[in-house]
């Protein structure tokens, strides 16, 4: 089945792309999905532990299988309004 | 001071939620025309917050913010947050809730959230609730410019 996956801020400029799709088997999970982008894109890897997932319009688990034509989406963390308070604070650059 | 309206408009019964706003959008917010959309007869009290652009990040100069969101799960996001307001405080009449995006300059506003409710209590209480749920379940992104650089924020890694 074929998945398209979307990239949003810092992983769709580190991927130079919006969106790619990807091949999976039938049931094929949202690790299953990350996999297949990682081996595309490895520049994406260093962020697996930090990446949110979605499909539609709700988060969901690594575990979650995928159906045909889904649109997976992969989120940073999110940080909508103006604080300056950082879910990693401390993590990097400063 | 407005809050003797409430125990005459109480009477009228719950506020409906189909007034309520949830929205994304690349023009400037206006904090009078939020706080105009959840007037109420039956509210006697209104809360509006509103984010804003500060000029610096752990004292570095910010120049300007960008920021972007999956806007349809924004939206379907911040309505739950709206759900979750009515079904925790029955006094809250209407809920109002608009993030830009884009590029935004200092001092500009990149949130608004606006709630009005029979009584303050209820109206402060959700409304701070509101804006510390939408910061984190809400997919809005903002990239900080400076003189030297910029950078995502939330992940400083890598």
């Amino acid at each position: 089945m074929r998945v398209r996956v979307r990239l949003f801020a810092r992983y769709r400029e580190a991927a130079g792309r919006e969106q790619l799709d990807v091949d999976l088997p039938d049931g094929g999970t949202v690790d299953a999905a990350w996999k297949v982008i990682v081996a595309r894109h490895p520049e994406l890897a260093q962020y697996r532990p930090y990446t949110l997932f979605a499909v539609g319009h709700d988060y969901v688990e690594s575990d979650h299988r995928l159906a045909p034509n889904d649109e997976l989406c992969l989120f940073p963390p999110v940080s909508g309004g103006s604080a300056s308070r950082r879910p990693f604070d401390g993590r990097g650059e400063r | 001071m407005t809050e003797h309206r409430a125990s005459r408009a109480s009477a009228s019964g719950e506020a409906s939620s189909s007034a309520d706003i949830f929205r994304v959008t690349d023009t400037p917010l206006s904090p009078d025309a939020i706080t105009a959309q959840v007037d109420d007869p039956g509210a006697g009290g209104i809360v509006m917050f509103s984010g804003v652009v500060r000029n610096q990040t752990d004292g570095r100069p910010v120049k300007f913010l960008e920021y972007e969101a999956h806007a349809p799960m924004a939206e379907a996001k911040m309505r739950e947050i709206g759900d979750a307001i009515r079904a925790r405080w029955a006094g809250v009449r209407r809920v109002a809730m608009l993030h830009r995006i884009g590029r935004l300059e200092i001092g500009e506003a990149s949130v608004l959230i606006a709630v009005s409710a029979a009584h303050r209590g209820d109206a402060f209480e959700a409304c701070r609730y509101a804006i510390d749920t939408l910061k984190r379940t809400v997919p809005v992104w903002k990239k900080e410019h400076f003189e030297d650089g910029e950078v995502w924020v939330g992940l400083q890694g890598g």
